[in-house]
């Protein structure tokens, strides 16, 4: 009976503490980042990864992603890298009205060396008055090979997608 | 004893709120990323408007196809291949979407903006997308920026055809002088 009363707090503590970590998780490392890049054809154009999630983000906080650029021409090229108003956004996700001002470019015109990899800084930066446009909000950094001086152009972009703490 | 009993059990409901809070706290700001690169082209990279098989003059009100069968031919009702002047191709780890943007005319006699909404007004064109096996009536506004994906979910390795057109302003030109545009593909992953 003695044995059975002191066991009693302790079961409630420890079921307690299994529910908190289900519910609130165990893996809160701030800034983590899980970037990995597989190396695809030298000869293309690439950049990597093509998306990025970033979670938990709560105004005045900053971080900083990377943006793998690669260069797949045969000389050294320039690049311009920059917030790009996103298209379409993912469901659930509001579109970034007015945040470009969060977003600052480490290099905005990078010039790539020959079949050259680079990596561009990304600084995602709300000040903490700022309201977020929605608990989810997607924008994109756009990566345009400024050798292309014909009409029809191409543009790789990497989607920033936001979740609010 | 039941003395005992409740005041252990606040003492636990203190270290377990302690315990809380320091969870919440310590779930940060986290970042993930998919070990994914995105690489696409597209080709041919110049367009004239009826310049394909014309003689590259264009006259107002018109609507130009960027179609080897000819500059002011629509498609059919489900696009051919051979319909299409332009092909991408997706050279990425991942599925992507495309989309189509196209900007001002600028730099001539032939200026006009972008409507946005595929039709032509006094100083503004119109402009759509379309992509082989499509049906055409679906084809998709061509914006100066915000257009809707005109190919969800191309695969890796993917070909595919695609064109677009242009509906001219409705003013008269204020002289010869050609004006260009830049048409954007953008790439992105699904």
């Amino acid at each position: 009976m003695k044995k059975k009363r002191v066991l009693i707090p302790v079961i409630i503590a420890v079921v307690a503490v299994i529910v908190c970590i289900i519910i609130f998780g165990s893996n809160g490392n701030e800034n983590s980042n899980n970037t990995t890049s597989i190396e695809p054809s030298s000869n293309n154009n690439w950049v990597s990864p093509g998306k990025i999630f970033v979670e938990n983000y709560v105004p005045g906080k900053g971080v900083m992603l990377e943006v793998q650029i690669h260069n797949g021409n045969p000389t050294p090229t320039e690049f311009s890298v920059g917030y790009r108003y996103p298209d379409q956004v993912a469901e659930g996700y509001s579109k970034p009205t007015g945040v470009s001002d969060w977003v600052q470019i480490g290099e905005r015109f990078p010039v790539i060396e020959a079949h050259g990899t680079y990596t561009v800084p990304v600084w995602l930066h709300m000040p903490s008055t700022a309201k977020p446009p929605g608990n989810k909000w997607e924008f994109w950094i756009g990566v345009i090979d400024k050798s292309q001086t014909d009409t029809v152009i191409t543009e790789l972009a990497v989607r920033i997608l936001v979740t609010m703490k | 004893m039941k003395k005992k009993i409740i005041i252990a059990s606040l003492v636990l409901a203190v270290l377990l709120l302690s315990l809380v809070s320091t969870v919440v706290s310590a779930t940060d700001i986290t970042i993930t990323a998919t070990p994914s690169y995105v690489s696409f082209s597209s080709a041919p990279t110049t367009w004239t408007l009826n310049g394909i098989t014309g003689d590259s003059k264009i006259d107002v009100n018109t609507t130009y196809y960027a179609n080897p069968l000819g500059d002011t031919t629509a498609p059919s009702t489900t696009v051919a291949d051979g319909e299409c002047q332009f092909t991408w191709t997706n050279d990425s780890s991942v599925n992507i979407n495309i989309y189509v943007d196209c900007g001002s005319f600028t730099g001539g006699d032939a200026d006009m903006t972008n409507s946005g909404t595929g039709s032509n007004g006094a100083t503004t064109y119109g402009a759509y997308a379309w992509y082989s096996g499509m049906t055409y009536a679906n084809k998709v506004v061509v914006k100066s920026s915000g257009s809707s994906a005109l190919y969800t979910t191309t695969t890796p390795g993917e070909d595919k055809k695609w064109g677009a057109e242009i509906l001219t302003r409705t003013d008269a030109w204020t002289g010869g002088t050609s004006s260009t545009a830049t048409m954007t593909i953008t790439a992105t992953e699904v």
